[in-house]
C-alpha cells in the first residue's frame, strides 16, 4: 500500500482566518488509515473548525488539504458532494434536521442518493437499513420520535447513526461526549470503539474530556460482552491505572492505533501516542492534563 | 479608531458586499433552477406552505380592498352622474396595479419572514452544515424549491385576488351605492384587455422571485443565533417590501411600453 493510500488526511501548513482574527496559522498533521487522532485544546482553538476544514465545508486561508487523496482546497462544492459521501460526520450540537423524524434524518443519505439518481432504494430497503443501524446505536425503538423528544445521549446516538448509514471508512466526531453523564458518555464511547475495532473505521475525533480519550486509546471493543476490556500493553501504552491493564498483559488485544493532537495558537503543540503526552514533562501539556 | 469616514466607509462595503452576495445566491439559483437533482416533492410542499398557506389571508385582504376601492371611488362618480363607472376604476385598479402589488406585499410579510426564519434557524443550529455534509446542496433543496414555489404560486394567488377583490366591490357597490352587480360585473369585466392582464400577471411573476430569494439570502446569511434569526427575519421582509415596490416602478414602465408596442 503506497503511503497516499494509508493517508485518509493531511493538512499542510494550513491556516484559517476571520477577518483580523486568526483561528488557525500553521497547522499540519496526518491521519492514517484505521487510525483514531484524538484533537485537543483550548476552547475556540480551532478543533471544530479544523474538522469542518477537512469536510471542505470552509475554505482555508492558506495551505493545503487532502481527503483520501484528493486535494481538496480548491475543489468546486459539487465536486466535494461525491467524496463527502466517504466522510460521516457527529456534530457537536448533533444538528438533527428538527422538523424529521428520527427515520427520516438517518435514512437522510440514502433518500437522497435516490433523489440523486445515485442508486435506487425501495423503502423497504431504507427501512431495513434504518432499522438495522439503529439496533447498532440500540435505539430502534425510536425511530418515529422526533428529535425534539429524545434525550441528549439519544440524539447523539441519532447523530452517530446517522453518520454511519452508509458505512463511510471515516468518521469524524466533534466532542462526542460533552455535555453527557458518565453513563450515557461510556455508552458512546463504546459505540466508537465499536466502530473503530469492528469496521476499521478511521476517526478524527475532537474532544474536551482527555479522560475519555484515554478510554478510547486503552480499550477494545469486546464483541462478546458487548462492553469495553483493556488492551494489552505491548510495552506500548498503559493509561497509569494498574487496574485497568488487560488481564492478558502482554499477550491482551492490540493496542488501538491512537495518536494525539494538542492545539496551541494556531498550530500543533504535541503530536504523537498517549503515552508520550502523559510522559511529557512540558508544562502546558501537564496543565491539560491535570 | 473609528472616524466617521471609515464608518461610512465600512457602511457602503458592507451594503456592497450583501448586493454582491444577493446576486451570486439570485445567479445561482437561476442557473441551476433546471438542473440535477430536483426535489419535485419539497417544491410541492413549499406550494402547498407558500400557495394555501397564503390563500386565506390573500382572500380575506383582497376582499376588504375591493370593498375600500368602491367606497372610496363612487362618492366621484355618482358626483358626475356615471355610478357605473366604478366596475371600470375597481377592476382597472385591481388587476393593473393594486391587486398584484398588496398580494405581494401580504406574501412578502408571510413567506420571506418564514423562509429567512427556518432557514435561519437551520443555519444557527448547522442543519445547514450537516446538509452540506451529508451531501446535499442547500442552494438545490432548499432555495429552489422554494424560488419555484413562489414564482408559480404568486401569480395563482394574484389571479384569486382580483376575483375577490372585484367581489367584494361588487358587495359593498351593490348595498352602499345600489349598482346593478350585472352591470357591475360586466363593466368591470370589459374595463379589462389584454395589455392589463399581462400586466397583472408579469408583475407577480417578478415579485415572487424578490420574494423568495430575499427570503432565502437573509435565511443564509443569518449571523449570531437566535437575536440573529429574528434579525434576518425583520430584515427580509423590510427589504422584500421595498424591493417589490421599487421594482412595481421600473417593471410598470416596461410594460406600458411594451403594450404601446405591441398595440395591446
Amino acid at each position: 500500500m503506497s503511503n497516499s493510500d494509508a493517508e485518509v488526511i493531511r493538512f499542510d501548513g494550513v491556516a484559517l482566518s476571520f477577518g483580523d482574527l486568526d483561528v488557525l496559522r500553521h497547522l499540519s498533521f496526518r491521519v492514517a488509515r484505521g487510525e483514531t487522532l484524538v484533537l485537543i485544546g483550548a476552547t475556540a482553538g480551532g478543533k471544530t473548525l479544523t474538522l469542518k476544514l477537512a469536510l471542505g465545508l470552509l475554505k482555508p486561508t492558506r495551505g493545503r488539504i487532502h481527503v483520501l487523496g484528493h486535494d481538496i482546497t480548491d475543489m468546486a462544492e459539487e465536486e466535494l458532494f461525491p467524496l463527502r459521501e466517504q466522510l460521516g460526520i457527529v456534530f457537536q450540537e448533533m444538528a438533527l434536521f428538527d422538523s424529521l423524524t428520527v427515520y427520516e434524518n438517518v435514512a437522510y443519505r440514502l433518500i437522497e442518493e435516490t433523489v440523486h439518481g445515485d442508486a435506487d432504494f425501495a423503502d423497504e430497503e431504507i427501512e431495513r437499513r434504518v432499522r438495522q443501524v439503529l439496533s447498532f446505536v440500540d435505539l430502534e425503538d425510536a425511530i418515529w420520535k422526533m428529535p425534539a423528544e429524545l434525550s441528549g445521549g439519544m440524539k447523539r446516538r441519532v447523530a452517530i447513526a446517522r453518520a454511519l448509514i452508509t458505512e463511510p471508512p471515516v468518521i469524524l466526531y466533534d466532542s462526542p461526549t460533552a455535555g453527557l453523564d458518565p453513563v450515557t458518555s461510556q455508552t458512546i464511547l463504546t459505540l466508537i470503539a465499536r466502530l473503530r475495532d469492528t469496521r476499521q473505521t478511521t476517526s478524527l475525533l475532537v474532544t474536551h474530556r482527555l479522560q475519555d480519550a484515554f478510554i478510547l486509546a486503552g480499550n477494545v471493543y469486546d464483541e462478546k460482552t458487548g462492553a469495553l476490556r483493556p488492551a494489552g500493553t505491548n510495552g506500548r501504552f498503559a493509561p497509569g491505572q494498574p487496574t485497568r491493564r488487560s488481564p492478558e498483559g502482554e499477550g491482551g488485544p492490540p493496542v488501538p492505533p491512537t495518536r494525539f493532537l494538542l492545539l496551541r495558537d494556531g498550530g500543533v503543540y504535541f503530536d504523537g501516542p498517549p503515552d508520550q503526552l502523559l510522559a511529557a514533562g512540558d508544562a502546558y501539556v501537564q496543565r491539560f492534563l491535570a | 479608531m473609528a472616524t466617521p469616514v471609515t464608518t461610512v466607509n465600512d457602511l457602503l462595503k458592507e451594503k456592497i458586499l450583501a448586493l454582491q452576495d444577493f446576486t451570486l445566491l439570485s445567479w445561482r439559483a437561476l442557473r441551476n433552477l433546471f438542473s440535477h437533482p430536483r426535489y419535485v416533492a419539497d417544491t410541492f410542499a413549499q406550494m402547498d406552505v407558500i400557495g394555501v398557506g397564503s390563500l386565506p389571508i390573500v382572500v380575506l385582504a383582497s376582499f376588504f380592498i375591493g370593498a375600500v376601492l368602491v367606497l372610496q371611488t363612487a362618492d366621484q362618480f355618482v358626483r358626475f352622474g356615471s355610478p357605473g363607472l366604478t366596475g371600470d376604476v375597481v377592476s382597472l385598479a385591481l388587476v393593473r396595479e393594486i391587486g398584484p402589488v398588496i398580494i405581494a406585499l401580504l406574501v412578502a410579510g408571510r413567506c420571506s419572514s418564514g423562509i429567512a426564519s427556518e432557514l435561519g434557524s437551520m443555519l444557527v443550529s448547522e442543519q445547514i452544515d450537516a446538509m452540506r455534509a451529508l451531501g446535499t446542496d442547500p442552494l438545490k433543496k432548499l432555495v429552489i424549491p422554494r424560488l419555484i414555489a413562489t414564482v408559480l404560486m404568486l401569480p395563482l394567488l394574484t389571479v384569486v385576488g382580483d376575483f375577490i377583490g372585484l367581489v367584494g366591490g361588487l358587495v359593498v357597490s351593490n348595498f352602499v351605492i345600489r349598482l346593478n352587480p350585472v352591470q357591475y360585473w360586466t363593466r368591470a369585466y370589459l374595463a379589462i384587455e389584454f395589455g392589463d392582464a399581462l400586466q397583472g400577471l408579469a408583475k407577480p411573476f417578478v415579485f415572487g422571485f424578490i420574494i423568495a430569494l430575499v427570503g432565502c439570502y437573509y435565511g443564509l446569511t443569518t449571523r449570531g443565533g437566535t437575536q440573529g434569526v429574528g434579525r434576518s427575519t425583520t430584515q427580509a421582509v423590510v427589504a422584500a417590501s421595498v424591493l417589490i415596490l421599487v421594482t412595481n416602478l421600473f417593471v410598470t414602465k416596461i410594460l406600458l411600453w411594451v403594450n404601446d408596442l405591441m398595440g395591446w
